[in-house]
């Protein structure tokens, strides 16, 4: 949320950056060590700035330096080379990011990366074929039918997760006297695993019965 | 950890000694016992839950505790979360019990399957020689 904020507070700010000579210029807007190196001034230090970024002197552009938003020094503007701009079939250094070794990499590289999902929005109309969407959903369907068949079944031995546990003791029979009988006729008598003729269980203490 | 799916993978490659759950023990209570069983005793009577209107399942050896809970909670009607922490204590208790002497029934029946097939194979050996 507070990044929603930010953007258009610093814009509210910019006239004042602009005035006092832009981002670049400014002290104090950037961490030391992630200042941007400053702006060629002579031809011979552009010539230096391009070759640093293995650029030819003639193709070597820089920002805008009153852009604040996208000033980045001496970095080059490389203009915007998406992945799907390049050549599948060209014999990359790396193919799967279709760049070559050592390659000027773009100031927003990372938004064209090849895991978008699409560039021009056609390839997501790929998804929706009814013929896939049906096939897709009657392999999930059999798979949950199948499932939920065998957990509901109540074959005895089928394999499933068991606790080691016997069913509740009642002291009546119910299922004997359902629905109309009294239950009171059919008493159960169960047993604990203490001796007949041990003291009695401690634990049936705190009665008050 | 793992007794459940344990259980479950006996039951599936090895049903004679696995017991059935969806009964009760299919061998003599009293069988191993030399001395007797103690019975269990079921407390609360039949007038008594008919008066706290509970339903067949509450109708369990724990019931006499489930009525002084309903109790408490009517006494201290907006308070019973807190004052009827002992009562609710008895019965959860009670039912931990029932539920240890269901395990050990479980393993006893589980034992004596295992025995009898034991003595099943012990019978044809003897019978071949």
């Amino acid at each position: 949320m507070t990044g929603v904020f930010r953007v258009p507070t610093r814009s509210l700010h910019s006239s004042t950056v602009l005035a006092r000579g832009g981002p670049l210029r400014m002290d104090g807007w950037w961490v030391r060590d992630h200042r941007p190196a400053r702006l060629p001034q002579s031809a011979e230090e552009r010539k230096k700035s391009a070759l640093r970024y293995g650029l030819r002197p003639e193709d070597y552009k820089t920002y805008d330096p009153d852009d604040y938003k996208q000033s980045t020094g001496d970095y080059p503007d490389l203009g915007t080379t998406t992945f799907a701009h390049k050549d599948p079939n060209e014999a990359w250094s790396d193919r799967r990011f279709r760049r070559n070794w050592a390659e000027p990499v773009p100031l927003h590289y990372e938004r064209y990366r090849p895991d978008r999902i699409t560039y021009t929005g056609i390839e997501s109309e790929e998804s929706h074929d009814p013929k896939q969407v049906f096939i897709g959903l009657s392999i999930m369907v059999a798979i949950m039918v199948g499932i939920t068949y065998h957990f509901m079944s109540t074959a005895p031995n089928k394999w499933t997760w068991k606790n080691p546990m016997m069913p509740k003791q009642y002291p009546y029979d119910f299922y004997r006297a359902w629905p109309w009988n009294d239950p009171r006729k059919f008493p159960i008598v169960n047993y604990t695993f203490e001796s007949a003729n041990a003291e009695d269980d401690h634990h049936h203490g705190h009665g008050h019965h | 950890m793992g007794t459940k799916l344990s259980v479950g993978l006996e039951q599936r490659f090895n049903p004679d000694v696995s017991p059935r759950t969806d009964r009760p023990p299919t061998f003599d209570p009293l069988a191993g016992f030399p001395e007797g069983r103690k019975e269990r005793k079921m407390v609360a009577t039949w007038e008594e839950m008919d008066q706290w209107n509970l339903n067949i399942g509450q109708r369990d050896y724990c019931a006499h505790y489930l009525i002084d809970h309903l109790r408490c909670q009517k006494e201290n009607a907006p308070f019973a979360g807190y004052k009827c922490e002992e009562a609710r204590h008895h019965w959860n208790t009670c039912h931990y019990e029932d539920s240890l002497l269901r395990i050990k029934e479980f393993e006893r029946e589980r034992r004596l399957l295992k025995r009898k097939q034991r003595k099943e194979e012990a019978a044809k050996i003897a019978a071949t020689q």
